[in-house]
Order: structure tokens, then sequence, then C-alpha cells
């Protein structure tokens, strides 16, 4: 529907355009005939206007000084000009002419028996009122005269020109010709053939004067014609052509009061003179008539042409849409339809709509393919969705039960102050495999265990939480140091997968002689922090890390701890933290807060830690486990102990060797 | 302020400075030592040591600088003790501090801080080792 | 040290690091004088940020202020810290330079001077 009014609409504007197009030609082309009439009449007129001007420059000279000469040379213009000009006269000032003379007007004219003289200068003809001799010497210039009808001398229509002359500055006589209009507006009405193939055969011209009276019109008789004026007939051109405007209208014929096209254009502008400001700027006016214009008839045959092909056309057009849309849009509607099905979720929509259109069996299958890749890639989505969610579920759960598993109660053990444990894990992000564990073997042992599972994830977690059981369970049962560490290698051997092994820190304390039995198996050294202001890592004992191969042996070495000695187990974790400049924390960091809070108790030295390592890691994320465990032997149960923080005695440190 | 004792070994590097200062800040926030008295004790030592690593040794390399921080009572005790050449900082002359900007002298600086952030200062030479010693109350 | 570097009107503002001392002392005493050979003669020093300055960090400080001096120029520092202040008394430094409160206060001494 849009696309046809819009086709309508673009026929209409180019018939239009082509209709004014050709109506502005035509009109144009009246307009200038008319312009071209007016140029022919006003060059006689002009021609006219040259004989009282050379007359004034006569005059003017002082050669023309007696009555004699001044009718001779009047005589002498007027043979001269016969034709056109009808009669001219010079009216003097008073007393202009001969100071004995109050009036002096000659004036020749041409009549059927000759060159008649007439003195103007008559007791009833005052010429001094007279506006042929008023309006030129008021305005200071020379002016044509209204056309009038003669009836003193020509009995015909005239037009003069008068022309005022001056003497010594003073204002002197007005020098006229009178132009005999009639002949010359009577040819005004015949059109040429060439101008009739423009205007049309039934055109014709007329003219009006400045009043709107009528001065020439085909077939009327030039007295008759100036009892009529354009007012009568058609008040709306006689106003456009009064105000000296010239111009192309549709208007009343005044002649028979049809609608027809006139052009006109104005003859002889006089310059308004000062006391008239109103009056109308134009002498007369010429107006062509055409009630036909073949151009203009071209044109609104062409634009009717236009309009009724472009109707048909439309027509066509619509009827062919109509055709088209019927068979392509109803499958479209179903599409449309199952796109918003598929959208509310049903996947299983299958489309078959039985158009035989090509590019409708594209449109369906490509809409059927992708409805089943749609469906494919959400049941993926959904399934991975489910995954993830479970498996962050899972690690979640692990990392719960892992962390569920390492003991958390301090002080660990009330009821034996002779010794003093603390321990804590920060975890990763991701689920480590860091561990800690301290149980009582008997009323007079302590074990105490710090180890770190290979690789991140549940299988690490897995790992760590086999490990632990397992150690506790082994060293449980009775078994010497070394002899548990070696049971739990085997055995994790078994559970194992390829790659993953356990690094180790065990050890036994002795908590009546303060006797430390340990065992490294592929793990960090502990620090001691001994006697006076010793700070060093206790050596020996390394062995390989745990599920590596079965069968390895686990060597321990013994320590002597003096009483309020402790002992510093990490994880490397602690040591290989990282700064935002990718600096290692190091093991000598490590010592420097160790060698501040050496004796402060168990419980202030890992935190300590733990707080040195978060201060040097700033933003930077953490990438291990870091576990800290820190024992201190307070010395036999039976002795005094003293206090942790001002141990001060010391016995000589031994170091046996088994 | 709790009781407590600290001994540091640094190299003679002015690299260590850096790890003197934490190793102080950490003791002094562990022995609970009011700020103020910590920042004096810091800078104080920071010049004392300063001066010893730049000035103390004709070759520095693998030398060291022993400080030794104490608290007890209502006193805290800091020594700092070097090997080095005999030289007492507490000999160089005082900066003039009525002397205009052009008149005024640059050394100098470093043992007058010590000598106004610290109570009392004292030097010894014991067993061929500079030591000097400083003492703060807490306020 | 990082040092930040403005120049407003004719003034190079220069501002400081947290640590002032033995390690970053001189680095920041090439800038310092370097830039008072590039021609600056007005030069203000915003210790906001600085925390803890030594006698080396000191050093610097006193000679720039003393070849800005013998230039006609002028050195002023603001934003000091209670504590940075305290030093800056103890050594009679507040004597001998010019020290503001606020960048605002300085730059009215500048135009006054």
């Amino acid at each position: 529907m849009p696309a046809a009014l819009l086709f309508a609409l673009v026929v209409t504007v180019s018939a239009l355009r082509s209709y004014t197009q050709v109506s502005e030609n035509g009109a144009r082309s009246s307009r200038a005939i008319a312009r071209h009439r007016v140029a022919r009449l006003e060059t006689v007129l002009r021609r006219a206007q040259e004989i009282p001007e050379m007359m004034a420059i006569q005059l003017e000279s002082g050669a023309l000084d007696t009555e004699e000469k001044l009718t001779a040379y009047m005589r002498a213009v007027l043979e001269r000009n016969r034709g056109q000009v009808y009669g001219s006269c010079i009216a003097f000032t008073p007393s202009g002419f001969r100071s004995d003379l109050n009036a002096y007007g000659p004036y020749y004219y041409w009549s059927k028996e000759g060159l008649q003289f007439e003195q103007l200068a008559k007791p009833d003809y005052n010429y001094f009122q007279w506006d042929w001799y008023r309006r030129p010497r008021d305005a200071g210039r020379p002016v044509w005269s209204a056309p009038y009808f003669d009836e003193g001398g020509g009995q015909t229509l005239m037009i003069t020109y008068s022309v005022p002359i001056w003497r010594d500055g003073l204002f002197w006589a007005i020098i006229t010709v009178d132009i005999e209009l009639a002949e010359m507006l009577n040819d005004v009405g015949a059109m040429s053939d060439d101008e009739r193939e423009t205007v049309g055969s039934s055109a014709y011209a007329f003219i009006i004067d400045k009043d709107g009276k009528y001065l020439a019109f085909p077939q009327e008789s030039p007295e008759h014609v100036q009892e009529h004026s354009l007012q009568e007939k058609n008040t709306e051109l006689a106003s456009a052509m009064l105000s000296g405007k010239e111009g192309v209208m549709r208007t009343v014929d005044p002649r028979d009061g049809k609608q027809a096209w006139v052009a006109y254009a104005p003859i002889l502008i006089n310059p308004m003179s000062e006391d008239s400001d109103n009056a109308p700027l134009a002498e007369m006016s010429l107006a062509i008539v055409s009630a036909e214009s073949p151009a203009l008839d071209a044109a609104q045959g062409l634009f009717i042409a236009q309009v009724a092909i472009g109707l048909a056309g439309l027509a066509l057009l619509f009827l062919a849409i109509i055709v088209v849309a019927r068979s392509i849009s109803r499958p479209i509607r179903e599409l449309a339809d199952a796109a918003r099905q598929i959208a509310d979720g049903n996947l299983e929509l299958n489309i078959a709509t039985g158009s035989r259109t090509d590019e409708v069996q594209l449109l369906e299958n490509g809409f059927n393919k992708m409805t089943k890749d749609l469906r494919m890639q959400m049941q993926e989505l959904r399934y991975t969705t489910t995954l993830r969610e479970r498996m962050e579920g899972e690690l979640t759960a692990a990392r719960n039960i892992q962390m569920s598993l390492l003991p958390k109660i301090f002080p660990a053990f009330p009821d034996h102050p002779e010794i003093d444990v603390h321990a804590m894990v920060r975890p990763a992000r991701e689920v480590g495999g860091d561990f800690y564990d301290f149980f009582l073997l008997d009323n007079e042992r302590l074990c105490v265990a710090l180890g770190d599972v290979a690789g991140k994830g549940v299988p690490a977690a897995l790992f760590m939480a086999v490990s632990k059981s397992l150690i506790k369970a082994t060293a449980l049962a009775g078994h010497a140091a070394d002899e548990i560490v070696a049971r739990v290698n085997d055995e994790l051997c078994e559970e194992a997968d390829a790659g993953m092994f356990v690094t180790l820190l065990f050890a036994i304390l002795n908590t009546v002689t303060g006797e430390l039995e340990y065992c490294n198996a592929g793990h960090l050294s502990p620090f001691l922090l001994g006697p006076g202001e010793t700070i060093k890592p206790l050596g020996g004992a390394r062995a390989p890390a745990l599920a590596l191969a079965t069968g390895l042996a686990f060597p321990t070495v013994r320590y002597r701890l003096a009483p309020g000695d402790a002992v510093f187990f990490f994880t490397d974790g602690v040591t290989e933290a990282l700064s935002p400049e990718r600096d290692f924390y190091t093991p000598e960091r490590l010592e420097d807060v160790l060698r501040v809070v050496r004796m402060e108790p168990v419980g202030k030295i890992t935190r300590a830690v733990m707080n040195d390592v978060r201060t040097f890691c700033a933003e930077r994320e953490q990438a291990d486990d870091i576990s800290v465990m820190a024992l201190r032997w307070l010395g036999a149960p039976h002795d005094s102990p003293p206090e942790s923080s001002q141990s001060r005695e010391t016995q000589p440190a031994h170091e046996l060797k088994i | 302020m709790h009781e407590g004792s600290i001994t540091i070994r640094i190299a003679a590097d002015v690299k260590e400075i850096e790890r003197l200062n934490r190793l102080v800040r950490q003791f002094g926030e562990l022995h609970d030592v009011p700020s103020r008295t910590l920042y004096a004790v810091n800078l104080a030592l920071d010049e004392l040591v300063t001066n010893v690593v730049l000035y103390g040794f004709e070759d520095p390399a693998g030398r060291e600088v022993l400080i030794n921080i104490a608290t007890a009572g209502s006193e805290l005790t800091a020594s700092v003790a070097d090997d080095g050449k005999e030289f007492n900082p507490l000999t160089v002359k005082t900066p003039d501090l009525n002397a205009g900007l052009a008149e005024r002298d640059i050394g100098g600086l470093g043992i007058h801080l010590v000598r106004s952030l610290m109570d009392h200062v004292n030097y010894q030479r014991e067993d061929a080792k500079n030591v000097l010693t400083v003492r703060k109350r807490i306020r | 040290m990082q040092i930040k570097e403005e120049k407003q009107g004719d003034v190079m503002i220069v501002t400081i690091d947290d640590h002032l001392d033995t390690a970053s002392a001189p680095g920041f005493e090439t800038r310092l004088l370097g830039m008072i050979d590039e021609g600056e003669r007005k030069v203000l020093i915003d210790c906001g940020p600085l925390e803890y300055v030594n006698s080396a960090g000191l050093k610097v400080f006193l000679l720039a202020a003393k070849k800005l001096e013998t230039l006609g120029g002028q050195f002023i520092l603001c934003a000091l810290a209670p504590s940075v202040l305290m030093i800056f008394e103890m050594i009679g430094f507040t004597r001998i330079m010019k020290i503001a409160a606020t960048r605002e206060d300085a730059q009215r001494s500048f135009r006054a001077a």
C-alpha cells in the first residue's frame, strides 16, 4: 500500500513539473511578445522626443530671437517630420518672449489642408493652467502627457511630449510636440503569424491609459474606445497593468468574460513628479490576450497523459504486488510464527510451508537447520553447566572436608603443659594438598607431621586425606618412626597415580627427655629456634618424597631440644610466595621474622610468619597453600616449667645419630 | 611494652638497611613499642649503621654489622657493633644551627639526628670493635 | 624512588615518594639538582606522601636549597608530615628553608617574593 501511494505521488509531481515548465515557457513567450510590441511603440515615441529637445537647443542658443525666425524654424521642423509629428507649439512664460507680451504661444499643426498656425495665447485659452504647460514646468523635466482625444485640432487620439527650457537659470518656455497615436495603436490589434503560434489565432492586444481607459481596442474606433475602461470588466488586470509592472496572468478576458491568458507590459514610464505620489506610473499599458495557448494546451495534454499513464502503471503494479505477495506472505507469516515459538522454547518445531518458491524453500531449510543446531547447543550447554556446578560444588565440599580433617583446636593439649603446638593452613584458591597433624602416641610421645601433596585440585585433595589418615593409623599401630614412614610410603605408592607424590616432615617428640626424632621426606628443613639466639635449619635425615617408589628407606635423626626450644615447620608455600614484583619470600626473610618472634608463644610465631607473608605478597594472588606449624618443648613435666618468654636456661644440645 | 631482645646481623651493604628497618619495625610492633619511639629508634639506627657501612670499612665485602635491640622496663636500648676502622662518630662536629643557608655545612646531619632523637648515646671501643649504644626512655 | 614532576606556570612541583633514604637519595639528588641546572628557579617539593627521611635525603634538600639561593631562585617544601617536620626542626632546617603547609600557600609565597 505505501508503495502505491509513493508511486502516485511521484507521478503527480513529475506531471505537475512538466506542466508548469511548459506553461512557464508559454507565459514567457507571451510576455516577450507584449514587450516587443511595447518596444516598437516606444521607439516611435522616443524618436518624437528628439524633436522638441532639438528645438530646445536652438531656442536656448538665442538664435530664434524674432517672431519671424521662430515661426520659420517651427514650420521647418514640422515639414521635416510630417507623418510623425502632428503639431508643435512653444509656449513662453509671461513676458518671456517679449516683455510686452504677457503670453506668446505659436502653434503649428497639420490638417487635411496642410500646415496650420494658431496662436495659443488667446484671451479664452489660458495655457498657463494646462497640464502640458504646468507639469513639465513643475517637474523641471520633459513629460509625456496622457493620451487624449484632441477635438480642437486633430480630432484624433494624441499624445504630447512637453519639454521645459530655461534662460539664465529661470524657467522660460515649454516646447511641445503632439504625436498622433491612433494609427500606431490601430496596428496593435493585429498579431503576426509567428506571434499567433505562441499566443493562438484568436489572440488580440489592447492598450489602456493611466486611468484604465482604453486607448486602443480591436475593431473599436478611437472615439468610442475611450468611453470604456478596463476596470469595468477586470479590475484585477487593470490594477496590475496600471502599477507599471509587466507580467502574465490567467484572468477574465475583458471582451467575452471567459478565462484567458493575459500578458501585459507598461508603455512610457514617467518618473514620478513631486505632486502626484499616488499617480499610476505608466502613461499607458499594453496587454495581449490569448484565450487559448497551443503551448499551454499542449502542456495540459501532457499533464493529463502522464497522470493517466502513471495511474495505469500503478494499477498494474498493484496487481502484480498482490499476486506475488500472496504467494510469499503466507509462508513468511508461518515462519514468523514459528520463530516466535522457538524463542519461547519449543525447539522441536519443524517447518513445512508447501511453498514452491525457491527463496522460500531456502528459507525453510535454513530455518530448520538453525533450530536443530540450537537444540544441540542448548543440550550441551545444560550439560556443561550442570557439570561445572557440580564440580564447583564438589570442590567446595572437598575443601571443607579437607579443612575439617585438620586439627584446629588450640591449645591442643591443655593437659600437657610441657608441649605447645600451633598450626595453620591458608589454602590457595584451588584445593591444594597441604596438611598437618599432631597427636599423642602415648603419654610421653607426641607425633607431628606436616606434608605437601604435589598437584592441585580434587586428586591432590583426595591424596592428602589418604596420606594423613594413613600416617596416623600407621603411627598409632606402634611402629618406630622410620618404619612408620616406610610403610606409609609403600601404601601410598599403591594409591598414587603417575606423577603424584607427597613431601613430608615427620617427627616424634619425647615430652620427657625433649628428644626429637624426625625424618625429612623430600621436604624443606624446619627451623630450630634454639638456645641463645640460635635460629638454624634442622638438617640431616633427608629422604625422598613419598609415593614415588616402594621399598625405600627413610632414616631419621635425633635432636635433643633444650627446654624452651621451638621447632618451626612450613611448606614451600611460605618460601616460594611471590611479591607483586615477582620476588620470592626466601628462607632468609622467614629467618628474620623468626628471629623477631622466637621467644613468643607458638601461636604468635605462626601468625607472625603468616602475616609477614601476607604483607610481602600484598595484592598478588596466593598461588599455593601456605602451611606453618610451631612446636615448643617447655621441659620435662616434673620440672617447674620456665615461662616460655623468659626461657634462658640452656642445656648443651646433642645431636645423636642412629 | 614488654621485654624482648633481638640480635640482627647484616652484611655491610646499604641494601641491607631496608631489611634492618623492617626487622626493627617488626620487633617494635611485637613488643608494643610506641610508634614515636620506634620511629626515632629506627631512624637513629639507620643513621648509625649507614655510617658504618659507608665509611667503616676499607673493603665492605664480606663484613658484617651487628645490631642488638632490647626492651626492658621502660627503656629501649640498641647497639651497633662493627669490627671496622676505629671511629667515634660522636667526635664529628655538630652542625651550626644558627648558620644561614649559604654557610650551612652538609656534614654532621646524621650524628646530630642520633643525638637529638636518643636520650643517651655512648661510644666504646671493645675487643677491636666499635660499639655505639643508644638508649631511649619510653614516655 | 618515584618522583612526579609537574610545571604550574614557572613553578616546578616535585612530588616525592614515601621513603627518602640512603638508597633513593642519590637518584633524587641527580634529578633535583639536574632540573635546577636545566633552568628551574622556582622549585616546590610536595612532601605529602613522605613518611620517612634520613640524613641522606635531608642532604639533598640542603644542596638544592643552597644552589637555588646562589642562583636567585626559590625553594619551598610543603605538606610535611608531623614526624618529618620534627626531624626538620631537630636539624634546624626550619630556620633556613621555607616550609609551607599546602601547595596553595607555597604558590602564594612564590608570587609574593
